[in-house]
């Protein structure tokens, strides 16, 4: 029993400030109505580019990375842009002749457009401040789009783990494990808390009643 | 040493005029008491955690069942979106209350679209006037997907969403006591603190870095 308690009271602390932080937005993502969201800041800067031009996307983040002392990995190209192009033709299905006759028809006007010149993109995403560069070849600047987000805005991020590293990814995963831990080793210790193990199931058996309830006997 | 100096720092978080037998029992049965309840929702929430974490790789591999069947409409038609909205649910026998679709059909004027839905099924209601049928599309979702729509809280009522704020607010409650539950027969304070701000240091590094 003892072990059971030292593990939980360790977990548990580990995962307090993570509690917190899912707590919080928790509230916050389920009821955005009561949290006026301040809108992310955008600022476009342009900053110069080299006089021989940029070669490539790595170029581009390694001169912005430099330019604003980031040490992230960034995402180099567009990455929508890139499945695109990385999509075979017949994705679709099967091609009729009559279809193949009315894609090449309309494959004709597309290669009769002027080809653009070669864009460059390198994006830094993190919770709190992302920045994304692009370049044109030709042109004599960059352009940074910086968006950086309200304190309670990057917590929700954090909470969606939207966009995130891949470090808290892995602390998301272990916090999730921690909290199932923390449920079975509490269950465990409720006598040792509070009183009669009976009684625990029965509370137990509530909690799993109105999630039944609530949630799937709804409709 | 004496044992009234030893008692006095049984538990470092907590002020010492505090730590009297009595209220620390009552601090740990609070601790206890709103841990139960929401230890089962904690389960559904830790597995979800994960999946939803992972949702470009796992995302919601169990598959969704959509069925699809027509109800025959009274000849009359319906005079209004309520009049449709009670003859399905008498129909259906649902009880919960619908959501208007916005889809192409809901449109239409004239045309009437309702989902009824809950975390683990929906039911997607279209009539057109002057057709003699309703389309009826059923759909039960995978259990994955319902699991991570009880997560999120979507496809859910109020009292669901009532609950998820509740387990939230316990997680803030637990977190706080927990921490003043910490007693020096669990380890030492000082590599306690350190522990928590390690979490707030990972969580500050990689949520406020760039």
């Amino acid at each position: 029993m003892d072990w059971l308690r030292i593990s939980h009271a360790w977990l548990g602390l580990w995962g307090s400030v993570a509690c917190l932080i899912f707590g919080v937005s928790t509230i916050a993502l389920l009821h955005p109505e009561l949290f006026p969201s301040s809108e992310p800041e955008i600022t476009i800067h342009a900053i110069s580019a080299p006089n021989r031009g940029i070669a490539s996307h790595q170029e581009l983040a390694d001169l912005i990375a430099l330019e604003y002392g980031l040490s992230s990995t960034p995402i180099l190209g567009n990455r929508q842009l890139r499945d695109q192009r990385n999509q075979p033709a017949s994705a679709t299905g099967v091609v009729s002749p009559q279809t193949a006759r009315a894609a090449s028809g309309t494959s004709t006007t597309s290669v009769a457009q002027p080809r653009s010149p070669q864009n460059y993109r390198a994006s830094f995403l993190g919770f709190h401040r992302t920045l994304i560069a692009t370049y044109v070849a030709g042109n004599n600047a960059i352009e940074v789009t910086e968006t950086r987000r309200s304190l309670l805005h990057t917590v929700n991020l954090l909470h969606l783990g939207r966009g995130g590293s891949f470090g808290w990814k892995l602390l998301g995963d272990v916090f999730s494990a921690s909290v199932i831990l923390l449920a079975i080793t509490g269950f465990f210790l409720w006598n040792v808390f509070s009183g009669p193990r009976g009684l625990a199931l029965g509370l137990f058996s509530i909690g799993l009643g109105l999630a039944a309830y609530f949630a799937l006997a709804g409709v | 040493m004496p044992p009234a100096v030893k008692k006095r720092r049984r538990y470092p978080f907590v002020p010492p005029s505090l730590q009297g037998e009595a209220f620390m029992r009552w601090l740990k049965r609070l601790h206890g008491w709103v841990a139960i309840w929401g230890a089962f929702i904690g389960i559904i929430i830790g597995i979800t955690g994960i999946t939803l974490n992972h949702r470009m790789s796992i995302g919601a591999r169990t598959a969704d069942e959509v069925q699809q069947f027509d109800l025959r409409a009274p000849v009359s038609g319906f005079g209004s979106l309520a009049e449709f909205d009670g003859f399905v649910s008498e129909r259906l026998e649902l009880d919960t209350p619908s959501v208007e679709r916005t889809g192409r059909n809901a449109a239409q004027p004239g045309t009437y679209g309702l989902r009824y839905q809950s975390a683990g099924m929906a039911f997607d209601v279209t009539f057109v006037p002057g057709n003699q049928y309703l389309s009826v599309i059923r759909t039960d979702f995978g259990a994955i997907s319902t699991m991570n729509a009880l997560h999120m809280g979507n496809r859910s009522g109020l009292i669901w969403v009532l609950v998820l704020d509740a387990f939230a607010g316990s997680l803030i409650f637990l977190a706080v006591t927990g921490l003043l539950l910490w007693s020096r027969l669990h380890g030492p304070p000082l590599l306690a603190l350190a522990l928590m701000f390690s979490f707030l240091a990972a969580a500050g590094y990689f949520g406020l870095a760039l």
